[in-house]
């Protein structure tokens, strides 16, 4: 029987920083907040081989060792600002284990073998070029086929990597530097190299030969692509280390593609000529479903705000797209959680259009699991009150503004709230909280209709998951059908659910 | 399925998946019973398993396969056969 022990990690931005100064990994989405706001993980997602180095530097101390083999997975993202609890399990000098946990949830997992440190004398290399990349590369799913190739020469910064190895400890931990930088290196090759800016590393296994050089020098690397499985868009490849023509290190390594979903087909529209001239405002517009709705608003000839925050591309692409519609779109970047952005743009609306005639609250932070347990219950309160601020503060400001009958709100909910989701419990919360506010805004505003959509599970950024992407909807889908819905007759005073959708 | 009755071969390719011992490989083992069978694990037991036995489960009804006994029930359908 090993031992086992507990113990708490959290990594900061700071940490991000080191690591992508050692590694040379510079993907956007552990370092730009603008990019990783677009993808299902809203925030700045850690290096996976950062946390799994914490983990490693909550082993016990192998001086006279050095790694034989690492298994390494990452079933969930992990974050800067948590407080991760480390579980190591030591299975003698030459095995041992460790989890790194959000509360149930395993971020990161990690086997390791060790086997006698032997050092040795690789000699200096002649000068070489090395070719690290300065942006990730940008491939297409053709460019990721089997056979498919990458290779070059790497050499970590030395100095950040020396940092890193001392902040966990890790060369007497059995991680002396040339295998620390093995383990930075699959990070640089999964993020910047192959599959490049779309990947999220999932798994590594690697093997290490009975040597370790004394010095940190350049390695020979080669990166041959196994599969592409395009339903999850999976990408599997080998992956093989030399130091000076000899094998160093070698294995497999498992990623997961981010698949772009801003090639999908539009819907067409229904044709009409009932919200000429109308005013709409959507709150968060820049992406899935509040873009589609303001699209399909333009199209129909209403001049509608777009509301965004931090992602001015993205908004400004759904403006491009609206092209040659009879409407027009007008870009407005704040937060819709803010009394005081809501009341100066709401003194605009009613000087430039009277008021507005249909309000669209869609904006809803990203969506990351969560069980209803003690260490997330400040991020299920934090959830809930973000959620609930973006539809509460647009309609108690907006809603005194839609004086006339025909006037629409449309609240975004979700199906969820009818299936439930055991890990999902804030964004239940919080859209439960939505519509609870709608049903009362009803008894108030007499003149505005109301309509609450429950859709299922959509095809947005969001929800851009290995499975999540499989059975969810367009929402080009969601948005012709509301649309279809607002250009029927209203019912003011009412709430009416729109719960049915047809499939893809 | 009888949970006696999971391959010896899928017995060990799930316990290895999940990272549990083989004995724990009963066809009435579920997803979100284990901690490393959530949905990264479950997506890692679908691949690993058509790897090794060289089938394609239908993406549609991967997420309902929650169970090794549904798993052995679908690579049937599939055309595996357990001796």
């Amino acid at each position: 029987m090993g031992s086992s022990s507990t113990h708490f990690v959290t990594l900061t931005p700071d940490d991000l920083l080191l690591f992508s100064e050692a590694s040379h990994d510079r993907n956007p989405l552990h370092l730009s907040a603008a990019y990783s706001r677009q993808t299902a993980y809203g925030r700045n997602v850690a290096f996976g081989i950062l946390g799994a180095l914490a983990a490693l530097g909550q082993l016990e101390h192998r001086p006279q060792k050095t790694l034989k083999k690492i298994v390494l997975e990452f079933p969930n993202p992990m974050f800067p600002g948590i407080s991760y609890r480390a579980e190591t399990r030591e299975g003698g000098p030459d095995k041992a284990a460790a989890r790194l946990y959000d509360a149930r949830r395993i971020v990161c997992s990690l086997r390791a073998e060790f086997q006698p440190r032997v050092l040795s004398d690789v000699g200096a290399e002649p000068a070489r070029a090395l070719s690290h990349r300065r942006d990730a590369a940008e491939r297409s799913d053709d460019e990721m086929t089997a056979g498919a190739q990458t290779n070059g020469s790497y050499l970590s910064s030395e100095g950040p990597l020396a940092r890193l190895s001392e902040q966990f400890h890790l060369d007497s931990k059995g991680v002396p530097l040339a295998q620390l930088m093995a383990l930075v290196w699959s990070s640089y090759l999964v993020g910047m190299e192959m599959p490049g800016r779309r990947a999220l590393l999932s798994r590594l296994l690697l093997t290490f030969a009975g040597f370790c050089p004394k010095q940190l020098i350049a390695v020979d690397y080669e990166c041959k692509v196994q599969s592409f499985d395009r339903r999850y868009y999976v990408l599997h490849s080998r992956a093989s280390l030399k130091l000076a023509d000899t094998p160093f290190a070698e294995g497999s390594v498992q990623s997961f593609v981010h698949q772009d979903l801003h090639a999908q087909p539009e819907v067409e529209p229904v044709a009409s000529a009932q919200m000429l001239g109308k005013t709409a405002m959507v709150i968060g517009a820049s992406r899935g479903l509040g873009a589609a709705m303001a699209l399909g608003l333009a199209a129909q000839g209403c001049t509608v705000y777009v509301n965004y925050l931090r992602s001015p591309a993205q908004a400004r692409e759904v403006q491009s797209r609206a092209g040659a519609s009879a409407g027009r779109i007008e870009l407005v970047e704040g937060n819709g959680a803010e009394r005081k952005w809501c009341e100066e743009f709401h003194q605009r609306m009613i000087g430039e259009h009277g008021g507005l005639d249909y309000l669209i609250c869609n904006a809803s932070p990203a969506l990351l699991p969560l069980w209803l347990e003690a260490e997330c219950s400040d991020r299920i309160l934090q959830y809930i009150a973000q959620a609930t601020a973006l539809v509460a503060v647009p309609m108690a400001v907006f809603l005194p503004a839609m004086k006339q009958t025909g006037s629409w709100a449309v609240i975004a909910s979700s199906i969820a709230v009818c299936e439930l989701i055991a890990d999902w419990p804030h964004y239940i919360a919080a859209k439960c909280a939505i519509e609870g506010l709608a049903r009362v805004a009803a008894l108030e505003y007499k003149q505005v209709s109301f309509l609450v959509l429950r859709p299922p599970r959509l095809l947005t950024d969001l929800r851009n998951t290995p499975l999540g992407r499989h059975d969810a909807l367009r929402p080009e889908v969601v948005a012709s059908q509301t649309l279809d819905r607002l250009l029927r007759a209203p019912a003011p005073g009412q709430v009416e659910v729109l719960d049915r959708f047809p499939s893809r | 399925m009888p949970s006696q009755s999971v391959p010896e071969p899928l017995r060990g390719l799930l316990a290895d998946v999940f990272d549990i011992s083989p004995e724990q490989v009963t066809a009435d083992l579920a997803a979100g019973s284990i901690e490393r069978w959530d949905s990264f694990g479950h997506l890692q037991a679908i691949l690993a398993i058509e790897a090794e036995y060289g089938i394609q489960f239908d993406p549609q009804k991967v997420p309902n396969l929650t169970s090794v006994g549904l798993l052995c029930q679908e690579m049937q359908a599939k055309g595996v056969r357990f001796q």
